[in-house]
Formats: structure tokens, sequence, C-alpha cells
């Protein structure tokens, strides 16, 4: 039988099968709309739809790659996810001439850096390695120039985007260094456990907003969050988490209640991006990712999950 | 241009514009539709040494094939990288007698109508009269206003380093044909194209 020799029993394939099943049913499903529904006319909606589910491919077409390369693919390709992000960040920051230095340093040295201290697998400096030495240090190389214009608004603001895009973003493949008893060699599942739930939720909410939304549930930061599509979302990604405890070292109890935090995380942290993003007056992060936005808009809710994960399972699950 | 210089032009080129685009996304915004095979006239703000290998990156083939920058400094004063990369990338050396011969040949030319780079707070320094004598000679060309974002923050005047951010050029609608234009009316008319492409992010 062919079936045997495929590696079904094992829980990585099982993930990376049921994703690519879900993501063909969203192909057949938006082709189908696109037939019936909006008869080949262009159709904002579900246009918008279907370039979302085409980048959803190939954004687990990349993950699978990564993952075939175990640690190192997972770092390389969360450190270019950083550097995309923090691109698009300080593009929309309002910097000086005079941060010229600092800025280049927070993308030539300070990123490569913290992604090396997660391959060593060196703990102590890695959790405090942007927080404490590259905050000091940022503010020394913008004052050393002697611009002082907006000069507190412009170091937060670089703090501030060193954190979320590299520091949060850089908690994923640092899942990979958690020595958890009985899951040795199994941490790249957790690492697909928290894009599946995280993402999961996203796109769930999407799903329910656009089915049953209603009533906008923050309308001044994002016109299309609505109270269904957050309970709904939510509780579903939540039975998700719950029904994949077993590519986790959870009970199934303990892994929903991980996936609901999880999700929550990620639901607030959409919220924040949403209020930089308006507060910048624009509507999207970049243009990298067609159908979603840019790498933070798809990314916002990782950012804001990440380390929550990661010390919720250093806490209670390594010794 | 040498055999030498021919047979390493085509991977520089490949190398410059993979490298641009990984650092800024070098994006165009098109007003209109992007040009034929056309040579025309494109006229941009000028903040960064940059400025003209972003317009070469975000024009479509057969437009970067004949970009010919009439930059203020002259290849003869600038450093050999320069020399050298100018010479690969653009249509270089110009043709004797500027736009007329460039028509001629085919060549499209971008220049910068500031005069020299805008290192200043002032959004656009006033352009000088050149544009206007370009326009007189070659009623016929398409003159396109182009506004390029954010390379300043990329590569400021002085530094070595280039920041990856994005960037984006915005290219707007060829200029209308006033017949008996002044100089100061057309100037003003042009440089107003041109503030006008500015993305709302950048006030």
């Amino acid at each position: 039988m062919i079936l045997d020799a495929l590696p079904l029993q094992d829980p990585t394939w099982q993930l990376f099968a049921g994703t690519l099943a879900v993501l063909l049913v969203a192909s057949i499903v938006g082709g189908l709309l696109k037939w019936r529904v909006a008869q080949g006319r262009p159709h904002a909606v579900i246009d918008n739809l279907n370039s979302r589910v085409n980048a959803w491919w190939v954004m687990v077409a990349l993950l699978g790659v990564a993952f075939t390369f175990g640690k190192p693919g997972a770092l390389v390709l969360f450190a270019f996810t950083s550097w995309a992000a923090l691109r698009e960040y300080i593009t929309l920051t309002h910097t000086r001439r005079a941060d010229h230095l600092a800025l280049a340093l927070l993308f030539y040295l300070v990123l490569p850096l913290q992604y090396f201290l997660i391959w060593i697998e060196w703990y102590g400096l890695y959790s405090i390695f942007i927080p404490v030495h590259a905050f000091l240090v940022l503010p020394i190389l913008a004052c050393l120039r002697g611009d002082t214009r907006r000069f507190l608004e412009r170091t937060a603001k670089v703090q501030w985007g060193l954190m979320i895009c590299v520091y949060c973003v850089s908690h994923v493949p640092a899942l990979l260094t958690l020595e958890i008893p009985g899951y040795e060699g199994r941490q790249l599942l957790l690492v697909a456990y928290l894009i599946i739930v995280v993402q999961g939720s996203d796109v769930l909410q999407y799903v329910w907003g656009k089915l049953l939304g209603r009533h906008k549930i923050a309308p001044e930061l994002s016109p299309s969050k609505t109270v269904e599509g957050f309970v709904g979302g939510v509780a579903s990604a939540t039975l998700l988490g719950a029904a994949l405890h077993g590519v986790t070292p959870f009970t199934p109890l303990q892994s929903a209640a991980v996936a609901l935090t999880l999700c929550l995380m990620g639901f607030l942290g959409g919220l924040v991006m949403s209020a930089i993003k308006r507060d910048r007056g624009v509507k999207d992060w970049g243009t990298l990712i067609e159908g979603h936005g840019g790498m933070l808009d798809r990314l916002d809710s990782v950012v804001f999950a990440a380390p929550m994960f990661f010390h919720i399972v250093r806490f209670w699950w390594t010794p | 241009m040498s055999r030498v210089h021919d047979l390493m032009a085509w991977p520089v080129r490949l190398l410059v514009l993979a490298a641009v685009r990984a650092w800024t996304g070098a994006r165009p915004l098109w007003a209109g539709e992007p040009p034929g095979g056309r040579p025309c006239v494109y006229f941009a703000n000028h903040t960064s040494h940059g400025d003209a290998v972003l317009v070469w990156a975000t024009l479509p083939a057969h437009q970067r094939r004949r970009l010919c920058p009439v930059v203020d400094a002259e290849p003869g004063g600038a450093t050999a990288l320069r020399r050298f990369l100018a010479r690969c990338l653009f249509a270089w050396p110009r043709p004797a007698g500027d736009s007329g011969a460039a028509t001629l040949q085919g060549h499209s030319l971008l220049v910068f109508p500031e005069g020299c780079r805008n290192t200043g707070e002032q959004a656009l320094l006033p352009f000088a009269a050149p544009l206007y004598q370009r326009r007189q000679a070659h009623p016929e060309m398409d003159f396109v206003p182009v506004w390029i974002a954010n390379m300043r923050r990329v590569m400021p005047p002085g530094e070595w380093l280039p920041l990856p951010l994005a960037c984006t050029v915005s290219y707007g609608v060829p200029l209308v044909r006033v017949d008996g234009e002044d100089e100061a009316t057309f100037l003003a008319r042009a440089a107003a194209a041109v503030l006008a492409l500015r993305p709302e992010e950048e006030t």
C-alpha cells in the first residue's frame, strides 16, 4: 500500500497534512464563491479572501521548507521575518538623520545577534540582551550626534519597534531551546502549535466575523473586528488548541487554557498594533503579503502571544 | 564601453537590482499608464545618492535599459566605483548634445531639476531653468513628474551604510502641453506636479 510508505504516524506530518487539507478546502470554497457569487467579476471581499488564501499557501510552504531544516531553518526564517517586520516598522516611524547609526546597528548587529544568542541557547543573555543592552546603547548613539529634537519620542519608538519586531518574534524559534522532560527533540511541534492556534484564531475570527458579524468591538481601532467574530473565533481556536494537545506536552484541559491565553493575547496584540497604525494614519503596515498587507499585519497577534507562550511553557513545563 | 565592462554589466545589473529590491522593496506607484517604448524625461526630487538607482530599479525593463540620469556630478568627477556602476546600470556615457542626441538614440532622461541634493527641511527646492530649456527643445517628449519617497532616510548625505527601509517611487501623468508658457509658470507647474505625488505619511 502506498499509504504505508507515508509517515502518517509522525505528528509533524499529520499537522502539515491537516493544514494542507484546510488550505485546499479554503481554495475550493474561494473558487466556488468567485464562480457562483461573483460570477467571475471583480468582488472586493471575495478577491481579498482568495489572495489571502493564496498568500497562506506561500507562507505554509515557507514554514514547511524551514521546518525540514529544523532549528537552523526556523532561526533563519524568523530572522528574516523580523527583518521584514522591522523594516516596515521603521519605515512608518519618524526618525531623524542623527538616528542613522543607531538604526543601522539595529538591523546589522542587534537583530542578527539576538538570533545568534538563541542559536547558541544562551537564555541568560538573549532574554535581556535587547531590553537591557540594546535599550541603553541605542539612545547613547543617537544623542552623541547632538540632535535633541523629539529625542525621547524617537528613542521610545525605536525601542518599541525593536521589542515587537525582534525581541517578541525571536521568542517563536526560542521555543526550540526549551528542554521539556519527555518531550525531547519535538520542540518544533510547539512552534507549529503556537502558529496554528494564533493564526487559526485570526482566520476563525475573520470567518465568524464575515458570517455573523454585526456589532463592532473596537470601532476606533479596527473597523473590521466584531463581537461575534471575536467570541466565535476565540472559542473555536481554543477548541482547536485542545484538539491539538497530542502534539504538545499538555493535557487537553491545559492545552485549551494555553490556547485561550494565546488567542486573547493575539487579539489584544492586534488591537495594539492597529492603534499604532491609526496613530501613523495608515491602513496597513506594508504591501509584502498580498491580501494581508505587510508582514506586521500578519504577525501582529503572534508578536504578543509568542513571549507569553514561551514563558508559560518555560515556567510550568521545564524543570 | 570596453568588452570587460560589457561582460561585467549584466551580473552587476542583476546584483544591484536584487539588492535594491531586498533593501527597499523598490515599489513603483503609477498614477497613469506605465510608459510604453517611447523615450521620456523623468524629473524628480533629489535627496540621496541612491535616487537614480531607485528610479532605475522601479522602471519597467524596457525603460530601465534606456535610462540615462543627468546628475550634478559628472562621472569624470565621481569615484571609480560610482563611474563603474553608472556605466553598468545606465545608458552611459550620455551622448553629446544632451537631450537632443539622447532623443535620437531613444534614451530616457532622468533629471533632478532642484540642481543639487536637498539636505534641508524643505520638501522641494525651487526648480532650475534647464528643465524649461529641455521642454522648449523637445515639446514632443513626455515629461513625467516623479516623487522618490524615503530614499533620504535609506542613505542620508554623508552616510555610507544604507538602511533597509521601504521606498516607493510615484510616477505622475505626463505634463500637458501649454503653448507659449513662460519659464516661471512652467517651472512652478512642474514643481507642483512633483509635490502632488508626495505620499501623505511623509508630510
